[in-house]
């Protein structure tokens, strides 16, 4: 994993992009991502893969909005962040983690080439209140091993707001990409 | 962490073998996995570290088998695996993270010389769906650093695999505990 000093090398090298990017926020070997005010949740009683999905978007006020145990919230980061040669991954918090906030579900970790602003699927163990802009994750990277000419060119590429599951396209059109 | 195209390279080698391989399934740093159509979960309200856990071994149909939450469930991968000088992982993917799908409470590390199926350990946020042979997790690699130490209990899962199998627990799509 390469350091905070190292990320600000690698973003001048063209491997790394962060946008916006405030000094502030680099860690010892992390960088801090801010929460968009957008949330996303699935208007469906069971979620079926396979099929299209409804849903509907929140939009987080001023005031702030609570998260509900049980329900799932799709979510968005300010940032936008292009990584090449190396992968990035995203961990929670301490400090928010200890709220019982985990920020995302199963893959932590993004693909060489990504380009985009991060979806973050986000649930609570108990009733928590967030505000847009709180300093929610951290982004960290591994240098790639290996041959790194195969980029991500998934269903998520190029991102730009909250996404949902885009799983029902695999079966649709029988794509195989992550 | 390796790249898809090292994944290849390595397996080459022989320091990683995953089986059966389809290069469709491998991304830019991680290979996905997929399930068999058989799944269990544990029956008891209370769970008991001691042991004594009792689970159920259901049938995942063509037309999906519905995870509701608050249940631990247990699947097997219908892929072999086996890794040498690199310690593997696991994850869900991201298409799977947005279903409120996870497939590890928190153990998603494998270890160095690893040889077997993995276990993949599911609960969900919300009532959803899952289906026979659906691409659920992938697997990534991390080189290690330092002289391997190796486990004599390597081939641990495939051996339980073969009890439960001679003892006509499992079928040929396995799930062992």
């Amino acid at each position: 994993m390469i350091t905070g000093y190292e990320i600000m090398e690698q973003m001048k090298k063209g491997n790394i992009k962060i946008e916006p990017f405030d000094e502030s926020c680099i860690g010892p070997n992390s960088y801090m991502l801010h929460l968009a005010d957008e949330l996303i949740v699935y208007d469906e009683d069971v979620i079926d893969p396979k099929k299209e999905k409804s849903y509907k978007k929140i939009t987080i006020p001023d005031e702030g909005y609570v998260l509900r145990p049980g329900e799932l919230y799709l979510a968005k980061t300010q940032e936008y962040t292009e990584t090449f040669n190396h992968v990035p991954i995203l961990n929670g918090r301490f400090s928010i983690a200890a709220l019982g906030i985990s920020i995302h579900i199963t893959a932590g970790f993004g693909d060489n080439g990504f380009c985009g602003n991060w979806t973050l699927e986000i649930f609570a163990v108990k009733p928590v209140r967030i505000y847009k802009n709180l300093r929610i994750c951290h982004i960290s990277y591994f240098p790639t091993i290996g041959d790194s000419s195969m980029k991500y060119e998934g269903k998520y590429l190029g991102q730009r707001s909250t996404q949902i599951s885009k799983i029902d396209k695999e079966y649709l059109e029988g794509a195989e990409k992550c | 962490m390796l790249t898809g195209l090292q994944i290849l390279e390595e397996m080459k080698k022989g320091n990683i073998k995953i089986e059966p391989f389809n290069k469709d399934q491998l991304n830019p740093n991680s290979y996905n996995l997929t399930i068999p159509n058989k799944i269990a979960y544990y029956t008891n309200d209370l769970l008991d570290v001691k042991g004594g856990n009792k689970i159920e071994i259901v049938d995942i149909p063509e037309d999906g088998y519905l995870l509701v939450p608050n249940t631990l469930y247990f699947i097997g991968i219908n892929e072999y695996t086996e890794t040498k000088n690199f310690v593997p992982f696991i994850s869900g993917r991201s298409s799977m993270g947005r279903l409120g799908i996870s497939i590890h409470p928190t153990a998603n590390m494998g270890t160095n010389g690893y040889k077997g199926y993995w276990n993949f350990n599911i609960w969900v946020v919300r009532p959803v769906k899952i289906y026979p042979n659906m691409k659920i997790g992938q697997i990534y690699y991390y080189k290690a650093i330092g002289k391997p130490l190796y486990h004599n209990k390597v081939a641990f899962t495939t051996d339980l695999y073969q009890t439960l199998k001679n003892k006509h627990i499992v079928g040929d799509n396995w799930i062992y505990i």
